[in-house]
């Protein structure tokens, strides 16, 4: 790292003491501080965040993440890449969640642009954005709330082809794509490129969500061989609607989920579907592998 | 009273079945152990439509026998975002 020495400096010099609502008093970093230390010192926001944090000293803007985030688990997603393929529904949503909790860097993957029929559940889907390119204007939402994020926007879809290049160097892909060719594809390309693949689907007030790590059967266990019914007119999202609280519902346990795969902590949605019934208030998790 | 199973059904196949109540699902009488194939008939489910079957919360297929006493949930293939 450049500059390191003063940075640390720097970061002496700002750091404040906080109380925080148990009534705990910590050492914080505010954010007009952290900018002022990154452009001094030609740093990046989220490397002065960083360096903070091995210190001891939380940025204020993540300060509401402890203690359920330790400071290490803080820093290891601040210093985490992942994929978000499709900024709609579920991808947008996914997307402003982990950019709010800190992940350092973000690919938003999506060809389309916003029309009037988003504006009910995708989170950078505004007035003012209809007929714009959907992975940058959620690019721009994401650095409203949180600067220090990385954020690569990419009008393209991925492909076998350029899934290297668009892909490279991710920690953790989010399936939040819109129908079932493209999220197997997707699949195939993770697989390939040995990276965790994070699912979810909605239609109606029902979701889905599952883990698949690189070698796991994954999809094949969710869409299998049988060819059920794939006519367009026939797709449950298709007859039922994509309302907004389902698609938030799904987006908050992708986003769990990634923060698992890169924490390693809890208890991963891995050869499990979670199935989430907003109107019955119910969730149930099943089994896929292993059946009779 | 004989053995029964009780049927959730999932987005889309709910429509098969009026007044469905997606909170207490269906009660099947199953008299002789049963195939899901035959027990989606039994309901008005197509099984075509079908594209997980789960009994107890594990994976089935659709020549899996129910016997009675099982929790059946089926489903179709969702793809929404």
């Amino acid at each position: 790292m450049r500059n390191e020495e003063q940075v640390m400096a720097l970061i002496r010099e700002a750091a404040q003491k906080y109380v925080d609502p148990a009534g705990r008093e910590i050492l914080v970093l505010d954010e007009a501080s952290c900018q002022e230390i990154s452009q001094r010192c030609h740093v990046t926001l989220r490397e002065v965040h960083a360096i903070g944090l091995e210190r001891g000293l939380w940025p204020l803007r993540y300060v509401r993440n402890r203690e359920i985030l330790s400071k290490q688990d803080q820093k290891k997603l601040i210093e985490s890449s992942v994929a978000v393929v499709g900024s709609g529904g579920l991808g947008g949503n996914v997307s402003l969640l982990l950019g709010r909790v800190g992940i350092g860097r973000i690919v938003l993957v999506d060809q389309d642009l916003f029309d009037e029929t988003n504006l009910n559940r995708q989170a950078g889907a505004f007035i003012h954005s209809l007929g714009k390119p959907k992975a940058k204007e959620t690019a721009r939402l994401i650095q409203d709330a949180n600067p220090a994020v990385e954020v690569d926007a990419r009008q393209v879809k991925v492909t076998e082809e350029n899934a290297a290049e668009v892909l490279g160097k991710i920690h953790v892909i989010v399936d939040a794509l819109d129908n079932i060719p493209d999220r197997i594809l997707l699949q195939a390309v993770a697989k390939r490129l040995e990276i965790p693949l994070v699912h979810g689907a909605l239609a109606g007030f029902e979701g889905q969500v599952m883990a698949i790590l690189p070698g796991d059967p994954g999809l094949d266990l969710v869409y299998g061989n049988r060819s059920g019914n794939s006519e367009p007119s026939a797709r449950p999202e298709a007859i039922l609607g994509v309302p907004p609280m389902t698609a938030a519902m799904v987006a908050c346990y992708q986003a769990m989920e990634v923060l698992k795969v890169l924490l390693q902590r809890g208890q991963l949605l891995r050869n499990k579907m979670l199935y989430l019934d907003l109107e019955s208030g119910a969730a149930y998790t099943y089994k896929l592998s292993g059946g009779s | 009273m004989g053995k029964r199973v009780r049927v959730f059904l999932s987005a889309t196949l709910r429509g098969f079945v009026d007044g469905y109540d997606p909170h207490s699902g269906l009660e099947v009488p199953v008299d002789e152990p049963m195939e899901i194939t035959e027990l989606c008939g039994k309901v008005g489910v197509p099984w075509e439509r079908v594209k997980i079957a789960m009994v107890d919360g594990k994976k089935v297929e659709g020549n899996h026998l129910v016997k009675g006493g099982e929790r059946v949930a089926l489903f179709p293939a969702v793809g929404g975002g």
